[in-house]
């Protein structure tokens, strides 16, 4: 038997009900009308999607970008934040007038780490230490920022990268953003590659590549980049400005850390082939690259002072010096990236050796050189 | 809205139920509380007279039945109804940190500035709120609490607050449960006094109690509850009826019964006093003329009244 | 009956109280960084904090940063637990029924005064701040004050990026009075719906932080708790600030029907 005031609570509750369900049911309907909005088949054929993809550079844009990397490295000193960068979520902004005009903020609740990239020089803004780093010319060899993982930077980087040999095919198109975008397929031409494939998917319309899946052998996703909220056009000139605080400490450099330091300082004459790895035809500075491709390896020779000390600092987060002929090694690894830190018994000759390899190929590669070390550099 | 007539019962319900769950508190109510009765709502704790009174109120709502207050359906006009009704309901409450009179300032904001006739919205307006204030709690024997805030009231002090809460805005009902709580015997006779005074101004009385003594005094109408049902509702001299039977006093109930044509009363058994006699089918004229005449010295004699008590425990039991 | 509530509010000693001490945090810890002179090393300790030595100016918002995780929150949670079930506790709500004051009308007025109280605990933390913040902290010598970007602020812009702020902020606290408010019509325990407000509160908080419920994060109520920092980045990111003040709308707008339909509808008791 209803009464007035039951049958008056049922109607309310059902308002409420009705405009609850209503709200959640927009929020999960968005996303699904989304992805049902047509995507016309590809057109194009990979090698196209590649080029227009490599041709974006001059693309202006701004959006927000986020990177997730799955990777376990340890926080060894003197690699800077590199642990944190491929094993941790980093959010950027960036607004992009071009290769030589661009800026990436990233950014996280206490505070923000701004680069701005200009013709000659970077110039970085870190307010935890309220420090201006500006850094003149663009080594050849540096640690990876945060830039660097920016999906359309990291695309282009990725897909110049891929060799003759590397296979590269499509994937079905998918809506990204609002946008439609062309899936591609890398994967490696070597079995002793760490890398399984990597997947880029380019925005139909300006070629910027939306989103990087790398993915390692183990299976996982190692690293996820895209970007979001893409606006094409130039972005206000003053947002490219760096800024200059009256209170900041300034620093000026040709190198943004150790390694690009290291290498510009390099005294060594790397050989052209090592391990049956030919050199990569990029001129480093000291170092070079060897291999093919997306399989390469890097090798950095290091003075026996920093070696020294790089060496403690991995011992010191939990890597273990292992015997090796002619030398030793530290081996810090991950399911993608690995890297040794090899000195020779003389403890003279050291070299970081680093690649999306597996360890066994970057000890074959360290061994050539301690057993016969390079000569000095004609130009030094 | 228009102005009830002068007969429109005050409380009227008919098959008023409520049920919490399986609890049937409230079981067909079917309450008529006439303009201008002292009405006498009488019943044991627990007995479902509290949720009665929420009910009319519009507090709590009934499973079914229907109720009308002033002539309005509660509790769908329950706001119209409401406006012209003074309540006090399961004790007085008031904001502990202020005084009695920045309790009623802010009651008295709270309720409705307008209620369709002038002269509810005179008795509402804001300008004249500070002498309407003074003046209930002149009535109620507030007058000089000063700024003491209502924590440090005695319970008789927060009940004679509750009774100016309930009076603020000259209602021409008054719904009071348990009134007289906490009050000396001087303040419950001193609320009486009130409440008969504004009722011969026309008020009507609605009053919940368990106390059969209270109800007997002030009221003109009682309603009996009893677990949840009314067992009886009817005029208070109705229930106190003559039995149609005859005491008298006399001084030797021996002769007494002899000259009445009587057996003597066992006394272990009746428990009336010595000296007493309780006669069926005669009136007092007709025994005390025959006791005369058999020269029996008459202290006493009267017709034989029920008192509310026994009513209501042979009503209840 | 708004005005009515709105005196309750401020005749109430304990609205002082809490504000009180709501305003006291950030004074101990502007005592204390003005004394040692040891700012917490960036990247630590709450937001911009690193940042106010020999910046004063940036207090308010420091200080805000200071009370938004817990002390705000738990103000604003017994306030509008309180709201309701205070008033059926102390008997005062079928009083307030009966004079009669329709029960839409109460719940909003209830409204209303939780929100001013809310407004009114976050403006007096951000001008504390401001005076703390000057009068202890310095003002580094010059008017201008760097965002999180590192270019500078003049005193026009600081004004209104800490008054979006406050807003900001406030606004993020209703979210969480709406269903503080929701409980404390379900229940006669002011404790009862402040702890559940609370609660909600706290899960909201372990979620988003939890990688597995990445799915339901962004529509919690503190996801976007911390977007306000954002005004203090240049130029500012208005998304996040935008979508919180969406989703904060989401809750609001379902407890309070919530609380509608069972407070106009539900058994007064008490």
């Amino acid at each position: 038997m209803g009464t007035v005031v039951s049958r008056d609570a049922r109607r309310r509750w059902a308002a409420v009900v009705a405009a609850t369900g209503v709200l959640v049911g927009m929020l999960a309907a968005v996303p699904v009308l989304r992805s049902t909005v047509a995507v016309g088949a590809a057109t194009t054929t990979p090698a196209e999607v590649r080029q227009r993809a490599l041709a974006s550079a001059s693309v202006a844009y701004t959006a927000v970008g986020e990177s997730r990397g799955g990777l376990a490295l340890p926080d060894v000193g003197g690699f800077g934040d590199l642990a944190t960068l491929l094993g941790g979520t980093t959010r950027t902004r960036i607004w992009w007038d071009g290769p030589r005009r661009w800026r990436v903020d990233t950014v996280d609740a206490a505070g923000e780490r701004d680069t701005y990239g200009l013709a000659t020089s970077t110039t970085t803004w870190d307010y935890g230490s309220r420090r201006l780093a500006t850094v003149t010319g663009d080594p050849s060899v540096r640690l990876p920022r945060a830039d660097d993982l920016v999906a359309p930077s990291a695309g282009r980087r990725l897909l110049s990268a891929v060799g003759p040999d590397d296979r590269l095919s499509a994937l079905p198109p998918q809506r990204i953003d609002g946008r439609t975008t062309d899936g591609l397929r890398v994967v490696p031409a070597s079995a002793r590659s760490t890398l399984a494939r990597a997947d880029v998917w380019v925005d139909r319309e300006t070629g910027l590549p939306l989103r990087v899946v790398v993915t390692a052998r183990g299976g996982a996703d190692a690293l996820v980049s895209e970007v979001s909220g893409v606006r094409t056009g130039r972005p206000p000139a003053d947002v490219l400005d760096p800024p200059s605080p009256p209170t900041a400490r300034r620093s000026l450099d040709s190198a943004p850390d150790l390694v690009a330091r290291v290498a510009q300082r390099s005294p060594w004459d790397l050989p052209d082939e090592l391990a049956g790895l030919p050199a990569s035809t990029q001129v480093l500075d000291g170092a070079s690259t060897y291999g093919t491709g997306l399989t390469r390896v890097l090798v950095l020779p290091l003075p026996g002072r920093v070696a020294r000390e790089v060496v403690g600092n991995a011992t010191r987060a939990g890597s273990v010096e292992e015997e090796l002929p002619g030398g030793s090694v530290v081996r810090i690894g991950s399911s993608l990236l690995n890297v040794e830190l090899v000195r020779g018994e003389d403890r003279f000759h050291a070299y970081v050796v680093a690649g999306l390899v597996e360890p066994a190929l970057l000890d074959e590669v360290a061994t050539a050189p301690l057993a016969s070390p390079p000569p000095f550099r004609e130009d030094q | 809205m228009t102005d009830p007539s002068p007969d429109t019962p005050a409380v009227a319900t008919r098959g008023l139920t409520k049920r919490f769950g399986r609890v049937t508190a409230v079981d067909g109510l079917d309450l008529l509380v006439r303009p201008g009765d002292r009405y006498g709502f009488l019943g044991p704790n627990g007995s479902g007279k509290t949720t009665t009174v929420r009910m009319l109120l519009g507090l709590v709502h009934a499973t079914s039945g229907e109720a009308e207050v002033l002539g309005h359906p509660v509790p769908r006009q329950a706001a119209a109804a409401l406006a012209q009704v003074g309540a006090l309901v399961e004790g007085p409450a008031a904001y502990p940190h202020l005084s009695a009179r920045a309790n009623l300032r802010l009651l008295d904001a709270a309720g409705p500035r307008d209620v369709g006739d002038p002269l509810a919205a005179e008795v509402g307006s804001r300008r004249s709120r500070r002498r309407r204030i003074e003046s209930v709690l002149e009535e109620v024997g507030l007058a000089d609490v000063g700024r003491k805030p209502v924590r440090a009231y005695s319970l008789g002090m927060r009940q004679r607050l509750g009774l100016a809460a309930a009076l603020l805005r000259g209602p021409r009902l008054l719904v009071l449960d348990e009134p007289t709580n906490g009050l000396d015997p001087r303040g419950i006779a001193e609320v009486r006094d009130l409440l008969l005074r504004l009722n011969e101004g026309g008020t009507t009385v609605f009053l919940s109690s368990h106390l059969l003594a209270e109800v007997e005094l002030f009221c003109t109408r009682v309603g009996v509850l009893h677990r949840g049902r009314l067992v009886a509702q009817d005029d208070l001299d109705a229930l106190r009826g003559p039995t149609g039977r005859t005491v008298v006093d006399v001084d030797d109930v021996e002769a007494a019964a002899r000259a009445l044509g009587v057996p003597p009363p066992d006394r272990r058994r009746t428990g009336e006093p010595a000296g007493r006699l309780v006669l069926e089918g005669s009136s007092v004229a007709e025994a005390t003329s025959r006791l005369v005449r058999a020269d029996v010295a008459v202290l006493e004699a009267a017709p034989e009244r029920r008192t509310l008590e026994g009513s209501v425990l042979e009503l209840t039991s | 009956m708004i005005r009515v509530e709105l005196r309750k509010l401020v005749s109430r000693p304990r609205t002082w109280v809490s504000i009180g001490l709501l305003c006291l945090l950030p004074v101990v810890v502007a005592v204390f960084l003005a004394v040692t002179g040891i700012a917490p090393r960036p990247g630590q300790g709450p937001t911009l904090l690193a940042a106010v030595l020999g910046n004063g100016a940036l207090y308010p918002a420091a200080a805000l940063g200071i009370v938004l995780p817990f002390f705000l929150p738990i103000a604003v949670a017994v306030q509008a637990g309180e709201a309701v079930a205070g008033e059926a506790s102390t008997g005062t709500l079928r009083y307030l029924l009966v004079r009669p004051v329709g029960r839409t009308r109460l719940l909003a007025a209830k409204l209303v005064s939780v929100v001013a109280y809310t407004l009114l605990a976050v403006v007096a933390v951000a001008v504390v701040g401001y005076v703390t913040g000057i009068s202890l902290l310095g003002n580094s010598g010059q008017l201008t004050t760097t965002t999180l970007s590192g270019t500078a602020l003049t005193p026009t812009d600081l004004a209104w990026r800490t008054g979006v702020m406050v807003l900001s902020i406030g606004w993020s606290m209703v979210g969480l009075a709406a269903i503080s408010l929701f409980l404390s019509t379900l229940t006669d325990s002011s404790l009862g719906a402040a702890l559940g407000g609370l609660a909600a509160l706290v899960s909201s908080t372990v979620l988003v932080t939890l990688d597995a419920a990445g799915s339901v994060r962004d529509y919690l109520p503190t996801r976007y708790w911390l977007a306000w920092v954002d005004l203090f980045r240049d130029p500012i990111p208005w998304h996040d600030l935008q979508v919180g003040a969406l989703v904060q709308a989401g809750y609001v707008l379902v407890f309070l029907g919530a609380a509608w339909a069972n407070f106009t509808t539900r058994d007064v008791t008490s």
